[in-house]
């Protein structure tokens, strides 16, 4: 292996995580080369500082803001509240409107009183019809007292 | 690591449950993406610290890192139903806190670039930023004097350089993670990581040298 092979395998070399075969390629080469022992040097000092590392605290407030994002991002509950509201008001409208609808056709179709009022705005020549049947006897043959005396009725 | 079909299942059986008894992280998650606040507030509890620790080295100074550690938490609560549960809760997490540091840091650049050209159109001279004017190493809170030259030399690195040294080095996440982490292959991690600590070694000579002068 050549030097710019194994130097970016020397801190793990140094940390014993390499499989069996690397470490003693590694170690081979180690005892020849000056500039990879001086590199393995470095990685483990390296390796040291970087687990010195001092921890630094967050200050209390960050989850404040966090809060205050997510909330003020989210819907609360009054707007859910609102948003259920009007689910519930749109589906009850709904049912109102398709209960009204078929009241009114069931109304129409077997109201007595809507079977008198069609009979009673039915056209005239059905009336004429209807009235024909009762004045067959009719002597001018022309239905004229028969005609005249509906419209006394009238 | 729990599976996200157990975590949720394990959520919804422990609905009611005080949030601190629950181990699992992906499990809170779940809960999260229930909107339940308590759940995110038990992730923050835990993972705030690492989350800081590695934004405030990345970014520099601590008014950053703290904006950048709430959008962090932030984003975990609006993403928490995306979670796929094919990766663990911290390799996610570091993941959302990656990309949120090349958020900050991008923005940073380009706030620099404007600051360069105006003073070039205005002066008619160039600028030099000898070290990086973000990076104050009083604001990190780190009082050794040893450390003030490696966080100094920190601040000189790349971006990309100072984000694997944090991720691998400082929160000591596995290879792996730091691949999932910044999208950098396994193949090239390694050799990217040495020359990042070579690079980082000759920062702090450097440093070392400018104070005794």
């Amino acid at each position: 292996m050549k030097c710019e092979q194994i130097q970016p395998n020397l801190l793990d070399y140094s940390r014993g995580t390499l499989s069996v075969s690397e470490k003693s390629e590694i170690r081979e080469h180690l005892k020849t080369c000056d500039e990879c022992s001086a590199v393995l040097q470095d990685e483990m000092a390296l390796d040291i500082m970087f687990k010195s590392v001092p921890t630094t605290e967050p200050s209390g407030d960050v989850w404040q803001k966090v809060e205050s994002r997510i909330t003020a991002s989210s819907p609360g509950l009054l707007q859910r509240l609102r948003n259920m509201a009007g689910m519930r008001i749109f589906k009850a409208t709904g049912a109102i409107a398709v209960t009204a609808a078929l009241l009114a056709v069931i109304t129409i179709q077997f109201h007595p009183q809507a079977r008198n009022a069609n009979e009673y705005i039915a056209p005239p020549q059905t009336v004429a019809a209807n009235v024909s049947v009762k004045w067959t006897d009719d002597p001018a043959g022309d239905n004229s007292d028969a005609m005249a005396k509906y419209i006394e009725n009238l | 690591m729990a599976t996200m079909e157990q975590a949720v299942w394990l959520s919804q059986l422990n609905s009611g449950t005080q949030v601190s008894n629950i181990d699992c992280n992906e499990e809170l998650l779940a809960m999260c993406a229930r909107q339940d606040q308590a759940a995110l507030r038990e992730l923050f509890t835990r993972h705030e610290r690492a989350i800081f620790g590695m934004l405030l080295r990345t970014l520099g100074n601590r008014q950053d890192a703290e904006e950048a550690v709430s959008d962090v938490f932030v984003k975990v609560w609006k993403s928490a139903g995306t979670f796929k549960g094919d990766s663990k809760f911290t390799t996610w997490l570091y993941r959302i806190a990656t990309n949120t540091a090349r958020d900050y840091l991008r923005a940073r650049a380009s706030r620099q670039r404007v600051k360069l050209q105006s003073i070039e159109r205005f002066d008619g001279t160039t600028m030099e930023i000898a070290a990086p004017s973000h990076f104050n190493p009083e604001e990190s809170a780190i009082t050794s004097s040893e450390w003030n030259t490696v966080i100094e030399a920190l601040a000189e690195l790349s971006d990309d350089d100072r984000m694997l040294i944090v991720l691998y080095h400082f929160q000591e996440l596995e290879y792996d993670e730091v691949c999932k982490a910044t999208g950098i292959s396994p193949e090239n991690l390694k050799v990217r990581l040495f020359r990042a600590r070579q690079r980082l070694k000759k920062l702090c000579e450097k440093t070392e040298k400018d104070s005794v002068l």
